[in-house]
């Protein structure tokens, strides 16, 4: 019951969402449609997929936001034709620094891990399966000593993406900044 | 617990939404938003079939269509704030985000005038 309801209230959001004319509406159908395709992750046992998916939709609806909000203010501003005197360079911010650093490392680590071979060294395929599909193993080592690590090296993989987004974001810089 | 059966229509359906919004619509805001429901449709489907064969790696690779959406979308912000800043779009940075009919009629106009 609780999957037909939630898978409803998903999908329901979701077609109101793609078809909505307003962005606030739109953006608030979106998040009931996040909220609700929890529900049947959860019930698969995928707890961790579903606080995801949770959080990664609540960074898309503020980054949208976001971007209507600086297009809105940046039309209003073109519409009243002020002066716009230019802004002095600014340096890039600290985040960009720390998300750059961690994608870095998490870089290295791949690398270091890959070279001592820490990564690739896994137990042999089980019998049975790698007579049905010898194509399909793929050598991940026991359930759960790879779950962590991939996801953290995923994650600042992110910080890398994010530190090159804010590059583009904060453009160059005169003094003090590259 | 359900079959898998009723979690691959759910997906299939949150898919073809998804995927009909990307095609149909030209507003930024609604195509990212589409792009995002395929991705999650996805995710839902690795994690339907991980109890069907029982490996564990359909839900870490659910987490990284996750993410990799939401970098996506990160991205493509990124994008449109340095065309906004860099005054790209020549009438109105608000027109990015409109639908296509006010977008094609505003062109019309133009065009006519």
């Amino acid at each position: 019951m609780a999957f037909f309801a939630s898978a409803l209230l998903c999908l329901g959001g979701a077609g109101y969402a793609v078809t909505a004319r307003r962005l606030d509406r739109a953006l608030a159908a979106f998040a009931v449609s996040i909220l609700a395709a929890a529900v049947p992750l959860v019930q698969l046992g995928a707890g961790s997929v579903a606080a995801l998916v949770v959080l990664a939709g609540a960074g898309v609806l503020g980054l949208l936001a976001g971007v209507d909000h600086l297009a809105r203010a940046t039309a209003r501003t073109q519409s009243s034709e002020a002066d716009t005197e230019a802004t002095p360079p600014r340096a890039r911010p600290w985040s960009y620094w720390i998300l750059a650093g961690s994608g870095v490392a998490a870089l290295i680590w791949v690398l270091l891990a890959t070279g001592s071979r820490q990564v690739v060294e896994a137990p042999e395929p089980p019998r049975g399966f790698a007579e049905s599909s010898q194509a399909a193993w793929l050598s991940l080592g026991s359930e759960g000593a790879w779950l962590w690590p991939s996801t953290v090296v995923a994650l600042l993989a992110l910080c890398a993406v994010l530190a090159g987004v804010l590059s583009m974001v904060s453009p160059a810089t005169g003094e003090g900044g590259r | 617990m359900l079959p898998t059966t009723h979690y691959l229509y759910f997906g299939i359906a949150l898919f073809a939404l998804g995927l009909g919004g990307a095609a149909l619509r030209r507003s930024l805001i609604a195509v990212l938003l589409s792009v995002q429901l395929m991705f999650m449709a996805a995710a839902v489907l690795l994690c339907a079939y991980v109890p069907v064969h029982g490996a564990a790696q359909g839900r870490v690779a659910a987490l990284l269509i996750v993410l990799v959406g939401f970098v996506e979308v990160t991205i493509a912000a990124a994008v449109v704030v340095r065309a906004i800043r860099s005054g790209e779009p020549e009438s109105s940075p608000v027109a990015w985000l409109e639908d296509w009919a006010e977008d094609w009629a505003a062109r019309s106009e133009g065009e006519g005038s």
